[in-house]
């Protein structure tokens, strides 16, 4: 009696205009985003929160506002690291990724070499970078490539590497060389892969970035943060995480855009098959 | 050569076999993990003819296949077609399998065009004699069934739909030998019928080569003119037996006596086979 009664009252409850907004799939997180920071402001108010330990959000605007010449030169610079480094990873993730997933002498050779690699962690990386190259623009580039590098070479791989032995079968039993067999089947098929990679792999290089400019900078968003810092600007350091935040944000957009655009048929063809096995 | 094949072929009678597989024995690993796969294995198929092999689940039937088409060779004996010994690869077959394996990223008719990408001497001439290759698959897919449809991709084809489709790619090289691995096995009982009538139809029209395994024995009777029972694992040849009707076979014929004893018949040997 109450399951059927509960389906029921939901869909009574729907029918106001408010809570029409609320179940409405793109407002909903703008909702809970707007609420979380009235909250937040109502808090430092009521409690009379220290600008220095937590600024209201009203404070950080400002100061984004007041410092955003700055905060542009930095932003700027950090994007800039962010992208040489995506695009050296892109290429050479590329590459060992195909020569990984096509020879299984290379996969065996270099696989668990990867996998350790990916195991240190990249910030203690950074240290060695400055001995070597100085402070500034390349220790960031090349953190930000060394984080975005694996996970497009797992990717494209594993893409390479689930090609269904049937289709292989079809194919060799029709005289294909190994060479048509990855041209026409092993790349088209690993590039939702690499594509789905693409949009974790540049948020990491903006992570590669902030890291090493917090460590070893003298320019970017991470270097502006950690001077904020020291100097108790704690409005303009939250002001550089906003900036992080919606750089990431929008950097993600991009390439989830370019993903659906080029490989759209992999997520159709996905939901197609849940809805073949739901009937 | 051919004719002295023949001859000795237990199973071949005046005609020339165009398939011939003598004494096979196919083994898997080695040492301890080793499985026997085939043991003794011999049958042959002639030109045009369309034979079924039938049996217990795991008893090496796919194994048949991948060493017929040169995919695998074998551990004893030889298999011949068309007169020469296999030797790796074939590219006188096509294939069709249980799974469609029709390549999400290409249109319906790309996916059964793909074979002329990689078959000599298709694969050179198909730039400069696209529209006469294009007009070969559409009428292709519309033997099937399935004009119009070209466009689509394969994802938006029922799984009947897309099984046609995948013969429509084992055929467009027009291939002397059809392997078809339980291709209707993931089909409802409906459309796999259905299916019957479009390969059969396909068969007498073109009359290539046909060695379908199956585990289907109303299926086997229906499309074969030679149905060969193995045995379980190590996978033998155990029984093989002509099917005497005539051609076109309805569903109609299916509820008939003659047919219902065949398959009565080929069912015991089957379930002889399972207790063993």
């Amino acid at each position: 009696m109450t399951d059927a009664a509960e389906p029921l009252g939901r869909e009574r409850r729907r029918s106001g205009a408010l809570p029409r907004l609320l179940t409405n799939d793109y407002a909903a997180p703008w909702l809970v985003a707007i609420a979380t920071l009235a909250m937040w402001e109502g808090a430092c108010r009521a409690f009379e929160i220290k600008k220095y330990i937590l600024p209201a959000p009203s404070l950080i605007a400002l100061d984004l506002w007041k410092w955003r010449d700055v905060i542009a030169i930095h932003a700027g610079q950090t994007l800039y690291t962010t992208v040489i480094g995506f695009i050296f990873a892109v290429l050479g993730g590329l590459a060992l990724g195909v020569a990984v997933g096509y020879s299984r002498f290379l996969y065996k050779a270099l696989y668990p070499i990867l996998i350790a690699f990916n195991s240190v962690p990249k910030v203690a990386i950074v240290p060695i970078l400055v001995i070597w190259f100085g402070i500034g623009t390349i220790p960031a580039v090349i953190t930000a490539f060394l984080l975005s590098f694996f996970p497009i070479v797992v990717n494209v791989a594993a893409g390479l590497a689930t090609v269904e032995p049937e289709m292989e079968d079809v194919l060799r039993s029709l005289g294909a060389s190994r060479r048509d067999m990855f041209l026409k089947v092993g790349l088209p098929r690993s590039m939702p892969y690499f594509f789905a990679s693409l949009k974790i792999a540049i948020t990491l290089a903006l992570v590669g970035s902030v890291i090493s400019e917090t460590i070893a900078g003298n320019a970017g968003i991470g270097y502006l943060m950690l001077n904020a810092s020291s100097r108790f600007e704690t409005p303009l350091v939250f002001a550089g995480l906003v900036v992080v935040a919606a750089m990431g944000v929008a950097i993600y957009a991009l390439f989830a855009s370019f993903e659906n655009r080029f490989t759209g048929w992999a997520t159709r063809s996905q939901s197609q098959r849940f809805e073949a096995s739901g009937g | 050569m051919a004719l002295a094949d023949a001859a000795a072929s237990p199973l071949a009678d005046d005609a020339i076999p165009f398939v011939t597989i003598d004494d096979v024995d196919l083994v898997y690993g080695r040492d301890e993990s080793k499985v026997h796969a085939l043991t003794g294995a011999t049958f042959a198929v002639e030109k045009g003819g369309f034979a079924a092999v039938v049996g217990p689940s795991g008893c090496g039937k796919s194994s048949l296949m991948k060493l017929t088409t040169g995919l695998i060779k074998p551990t004893k004996g030889r298999i011949v077609l068309d007169g020469a010994e296999v030797d790796g690869p074939v590219n006188i077959a096509g294939m069709a399998f249980q799974n469609p394996t029709l390549l999400p990223w290409r249109s319906t008719l790309k996916n059964i065009m793909l074979p002329l990408e990689i078959v000599e001497p298709h694969r050179s001439r198909l730039r400069a004699h696209r529209a006469e290759y294009e007009a070969r698959a559409q009428d292709l897919l519309a033997s099937v069934g399935l004009a119009g449809f070209g466009e689509r991709a394969p994802w938006e084809l029922s799984g009947g739909m897309q099984q046609r489709a995948s013969l429509c790619r084992a055929l467009i090289h027009e291939p002397e030998l059809l392997m078809l691995d339980e291709p209707f096995g993931a089909l409802d009982a409906f459309t796999r019928e259905e299916l019957w009538g479009v390969l059969q139809n396909l068969w007498m029209e073109r009359r290539f080569t046909v060695i379908l395994v199956t585990h289907d024995l109303r299926e086997a009777v229906y499309l074969a003119d030679t149905i060969h029972v193995m045995s379980a694992r190590p996978g033998k040849i155990v029984a093989s037996r002509k099917v005497p009707l005539d051609f076109p076979r309805t569903l109609e014929n299916t509820f008939e006596p003659a047919f219902v004893d065949i398959v009565h018949e080929l069912r015991n040997h089957i379930s002889r086979e399972r207790q063993t």
